[in-house]
């Protein structure tokens, strides 16, 4: 059984205590996923604010329906997909109002470009790469690569929570690492060129 | 999307699809060995891992860094709750089960939990049904054979669950609305059974229980029907 599994079951748990209306278990369950649901609401929805605004729903509605949580999917997924199905929402209405790709730059702390020649690039900017990269993908690379290399979600997960097809799932992840390659590639060889 | 997403060229090795879940652990242990035996075998794949290692851990690293929520949020959050957990005895209660007209679970979900309405006694009882359905899964997972059997979807009202994958009977039940808690969760204990839907607008409950063989199933039914003081009505539902 791999770790994410474990820490499913111990999660499976606390969802129990939370439907029980056990409030501490339920702050438990907000600190673990407060930022990974903020930055996951992120890869859809540009707007900080708009973001945090959703995460609070999705919380809220986690109370709300942790007693409908029947255990048929990871409560990771279960979560996501209550945070994805709002994120959706609000980029809908979004998207009526103005004509925005939706990226995560606007998170991403990045390097000026006009500080100067890089000679050596440690961690941290390559963290910040990474994060110029990702925000240069499509919103569907963007949330895929978020769900299997951050997330550590198995494609069946992937799966229930996109609704689409196992196969298109390893389809997607496939073409967006190589989307996400080339990038990197692209943006590693303007910043070693002083 | 300009991508072929849903097929890969021929030049793409079946493995290289499954490396990502290679690498974070989630593959089932025959699909685990089948990979490790194709890496053993291709180079490209090789170079593929690990190129995708580094990628993954550049990702990690790339979301770490990120600033998650301000405090002010948690704040907003569990204000919320706590309101709502001292208004709740007095609430109306309303809840509308939409049936779900797309196909997506999420919007089900989401249309499921909007209203969101909750018994008394659901609380306490989901949760006894969670630890239940918890300690199924465990001994599902010890009797699991070499070759995992796939969770096949199933749908019931557009909300899809993948089900335990284990031979189970499904009953449609109402309780009465004087039935005490404790009551039910013993009827839900002795039958081993949990809740997988509901409650629909006319208060019925969809209970999945092990089936394990028919006489038993017709007996259990029997017993079920007999306990009018706590249960309105009861039928087996056609699997
Ligand atoms: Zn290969």
């Amino acid at each position: 059984m791999d770790t994410t599994h474990e820490q499913n079951i111990v999660e499976v748990q606390i969802m129990a205590a939370v439907a029980s209306g056990d409030t501490q278990a339920f702050e438990r369950l907000y600190h673990v996923y407060e930022k990974r649901v903020f930055q996951y609401v992120s890869t859809f929805v540009r707007d900080q604010t708009v973001a945090e605004e959703i995460v609070v729903d999705v919380m809220v509605a986690v109370w709300r329906g942790a007693c409908t949580f029947t255990n048929t999917s990871r409560v990771s997924t279960w979560i996501f997909g209550i945070a994805r199905h709002k994120a959706i929402d609000a980029l809908r209405k979004v998207i009526r109002s103005e004509h925005e790709s939706m990226a995560l730059d606007n998170v991403a702390h990045l390097p000026n470009p006009a500080e100067g020649p890089v000679e050596s690039i440690d961690r941290k900017q390559v963290a910040a790469l990474t994060r110029q990269a990702i925000a240069k993908l499509s919103r569907e690379h963007q949330e895929v690569i978020r769900l299997a290399f951050f997330e550590d979600l198995p494609y069946e997960e992937i799966a229930i929570l996109l609704g689409i097809p196992v196969n298109t799932v390893k389809t997607r992840v496939y073409y967006a690492k190589q989307q996400l390659k080339q990038q990197l590639d692209r943006l590693l060889s303007r910043e070693s060129v002083p | 999307m300009t991508e072929p997403e849903e097929k890969l060229g021929s030049e793409v090795h079946p493995a290289a699809t499954l490396l990502p879940w290679y690498l974070n652990g989630t593959l089932r242990e025959e699909e685990r060995q089948e990979v490790a035996r194709h890496l053993r075998e291709c180079q490209p794949c090789r170079t593929e891992l690990d190129e995708l290692s580094r990628l993954r851990q550049q990702v990690k690293a790339a979301y770490a860094d990120l600033p998650g929520l301000s405090p002010q949020a948690f704040r907003s959050v569990m204000a919320t709750i706590r309101d709502e957990r001292r208004s709740q005895p007095e609430r109306q209660r309303v809840f509308r089960w939409e049936r779900a007209e797309s196909s997506s679970w999420l919007d089900a979900l989401d249309r499921w939990l909007r209203p969101m309405f909750a018994p008394r006694w659901v609380p306490v009882l989901a949760s006894t049904l969670i630890i239940g359905q918890l300690a199924l899964l465990l001994w599902v997972a010890g009797q699991e054979p070499a070759i995992a059997p796939r969770n096949i979807p199933t749908s019931t009202d557009g909300v899809v669950s993948r089900g335990i994958p284990t031979a189970t009977a499904r009953y449609r039940v109402a309780f009465q609305e004087t039935a005490p808690e404790g009551k039910i969760r013993t009827v839900l204990h002795d039958i081993g059974g949990r809740i997988v839907d509901g409650p629909s607008p006319d208060g019925f409950y969809t209970i999945e229980v092990p089936a394990s063989d028919q006489a038993l199933l017709e007996k259990q039914l029997e017993s079920l029907q007999r306990q009018a003081d706590l249960i309105r009505s009861v039928e087996r539902l056609k699997s």
